[in-house]
């Protein structure tokens, strides 16, 4: 049994408690609370920041008796309110203590009173993952021949790996899970001028993981978050430090921080079109171009000229017709659009983490040169993009399969 | 007279209140009427979502969740308070009392309400005990 | 059904045992648990709380009390059902604990007596003056 070591703040009076363990026992772990003495001070002063809440306090003693190993667990979650200022500087700075004085994997959540087990689900499997395949995940070259598959729910993409090198690759839209994969992987091979039997490993990731794992006999069916995360840091050669992967899809975002390639810390988002590539598409339509051509248009453009009064992508491209008729600029119009998502993204999303430098932009919406320079202008920072950004997830998987040969 | 305590969970305070003749609003009353009721399920304090919710009488929306489950607890025994004992500098005060945030509403709170109400400081040898006892005395015996 | 936690200040002769079988000679029904800071008592609350005012009346500065919420036994506060680390509250029993034995003292002996506190005021800007002018 997987114990995994709870440090939070308000969980019991947020009537949260109860979906915090459903999501432990779910993938077969066990919440525990490290025991610690009464005497906080010795711990208050060697991790250095002292808050006034108690609570706090409590989950600095408690992350100390981890770091000097007085209590014994095999990873962490650090939990406090949503929106409390002092909880997400101490959750922070313990995601940091704990990783500079322990090699546990850690994962934070800040959570409101919705928040259900379903939602806690993929960082407690991420971390069971990370403790059960620590050496896996340790793997920072690709050997022999491998291929990977993301599963996703827009997107199906094989990418076949030899020798460390990206050695063919396809993408589909997803229309069912099986029926995308075998196209991908049949292009895929057909670019890398092999057949499915010269593949010595396959990993998969995504919605339809385990599918395919069952289908094309996979030694590695593996969630999104700790795939993704290796494939981008793989990708962009910042597989050692901090820094923050962002994925802007057509349907839903995700960012996820990540400490040596090992993620931490995630957010998704899926409730607003106007966050999410979708908003960059429509907005494409109404000018009467292609969403590839969209983003060179975009980049050309001003980003801060067309004025906007709403983000939504019904009354927020309304808007954007209304700049057109006043005369403006299609490609001003166009930089408007990917600052809009890009202020969206920063609004609903990354308020729930803590943005770690560099950012490391994927995705489809990572190609599109305007999104990217919008994110940069809002986070003050130049997003890293990778070549071949928009496949992390099959990447990874080839990467971390590799493993099993 | 019925006296809110603060912190609402000391026993110190309670155990006085009790001793001088008066009625403690203490938490455990808030707390055993939720644990105790076989329909809830939300361990370990059955506080539930909508709990959290009724905290909007005492703090906005935008307040961290914590807050406002907490002010579900303490609200109902502020809106009944008659008199307040609070006592600040309390040392370690976990559990109910672990949020800073929660602490400074409650006495906020309190005070709102204009009733009769002693403030203290946490005593730390043995004439400042002494001192402690005789002001609570004092005022809850002016009270009668 | 109400439970209450009694706590025996540490400095007195007063054993949970004593005060047990002071109980049980009341002869109500109710269930009581010995733990490691004292006594828990359950019953219907009008009990309780009668016991209480006994308890109070027979060993007066050596036991203090207060209102438990989760019953005897309770797993959802179990230290052991809980996979380690004492419950939040139990940190600041422990506090007030280590105040018992003097609250108990001066209960006893009856003394109730004011202290003339002032409030610590900034130092007079005149002495600050004086101090820089001797010292700079």
């Amino acid at each position: 049994m997987i114990k995994i070591a709870q440090l939070s703040c308000g969980n019991d009076y947020s009537g949260i408690q109860k979906e915090i363990e459903k999501a432990a026992e779910t993938v077969g772990a066990k919440i525990v609370f490290p025991d610690v003495d009464i005497d906080f001070d010795d711990a208050i002063e060697d991790f250095g920041f002292d808050p006034v809440s108690p609570g706090l306090k409590l989950m600095v003693a408690r992350a100390k008796a981890l770091a000097d190993k007085s209590f014994e667990a095999d990873a962490v979650f650090i939990a406090t309110c949503f929106r409390c200022a002092e909880g997400a500087l101490i959750r922070n700075e313990l995601r940091r203590y704990l990783q500079k004085h322990t090699k546990l994997p850690v994962v934070m959540y800040s959570f409101t009173e919705n928040t259900q087990a379903s939602v806690l689900l993929t960082r407690m499997e991420a971390l069971v993952t990370i403790v059960k395949r620590k050496d896996l995940l340790g793997r920072e070259r690709q050997v022999g021949i491998t291929m990977g598959l993301d599963s996703g729910s827009a997107t199906t993409k094989a990418v076949i790996m030899q020798d460390n090198k990206i050695v063919g690759k396809y993408w589909s839209p997803t229309t069912t899970v099986m029926e995308s994969a075998e196209k991908v992987v049949a292009e895929a091979l057909k670019e890398a001028k092999m057949d499915l039997k010269d593949i010595e490993s396959i990993g998969t990731t995504g919605y339809g993981r385990y599918i395919l794992g069952q289908h094309y006999k996979a030694k590695l069916v593996q969630e999104e978050l700790t795939v993704n995360s290796k494939g981008a840091v793989f990708l962009a050669d910042k597989q050692k430090g901090e820094a923050t992967i962002l994925d802007i899809g057509g349907m839903d975002n995700k960012a996820i921080t990540v400490m040596d390639g090992i993620p931490d810390s995630f957010t998704m988002g899926g409730i607003c079109a106007g966050a999410s590539g979708r908003f960059l598409e429509t907005t494409a339509k109404r000018l009467g171009i292609e969403i590839g051509e969209f983003g060179g248009m975009a980049a050309k453009g001003e980003l801060h000229k067309v004025p906007m009064n709403s983000y939504c992508t019904v009354f927020g491209i309304q808007g954007l017709v209304s700049a057109l008729a006043e005369g403006y600029s299609k490609e001003d119009v166009a930089a408007a659009a990917c600052r809009s998502v890009a202020e969206q993204i920063y609004q609903q999303q990354l308020q729930e983490i803590d943005v770690r430098f560099p950012v490391i932009q994927v995705g489809g919406t990572s190609l599109l040169k305007g999104l990217v320079r919008a994110v940069g202008d809002i986070l003050k920072t130049e997003p890293v993009v990778p070549q071949n950004s928009q496949f992390i997830g099959a990447v990874g998987g080839a990467l971390l399969c590799s493993g099993f040969i | 007279m019925k006296i809110f305590i603060y912190p609402p969970n000391s026993m110190i305070l309670q155990d006085l209140v009790e001793r001088f003749g008066h009625t403690p609003l203490a938490l455990a009353k808030e707390i055993d009427r939720r644990v105790n009721d076989p329909e809830l399920d939300s361990p370990p304090m059955n506080i539930t979502e909508i709990d959290v919710k009724v905290g909007l009488k005492y703090a906005a929306i935008e307040v961290p969740s914590g807050v406002r489950g907490r002010l579900a607890l303490f609200g109902p025994l502020i809106d009944e308070a008659e008199a307040a004992i609070i006592v600040n500098d309390f040392p370690s005060t976990f559990g109910c009392m672990a949020c800073a945030r929660t602490n400074e509403l409650t006495i906020y709170l309190i005070k709102q309400k204009k009733v009769p109400t002693l403030e203290l400081e946490y005593p730390t040898n043995e004439e400042e005990v002494e001192d402690f006892i005789a002001r609570i005395k004092n005022f809850l015996e002016g009270l009668k | 059904m109400k439970t209450r936690m009694f706590v025996i200040a540490d400095t007195s002769s007063l054993t949970p045992q004593t005060v047990i079988n002071y109980i049980v000679s009341l002869g109500k029904a109710l269930n009581i648990k010995d733990t490691c800071y004292g006594i828990m008592v359950e019953g219907d609350d009008d009990i309780v709380e009668n016991v209480t005012i006994k308890i109070r009346e027979k060993f007066d500065g050596d036991i203090f009390s207060k209102h438990r919420a989760y019953p005897i036994g309770d797993e959802r506060r179990c230290r052991a059902t809980r996979g380690g680390g004492a419950r939040p509250g139990y940190y600041f029993l422990i506090e007030e604990y280590k105040l018992l034995p003097q609250i108990s003292k001066v209960l006893k002996e009856g003394r109730f007596k004011t202290l003339d506190k002032k409030k610590k005021k900034p130092v007079d800007v005149d002495i600050l003056k004086k101090a820089i002018k001797e010292k700079v």
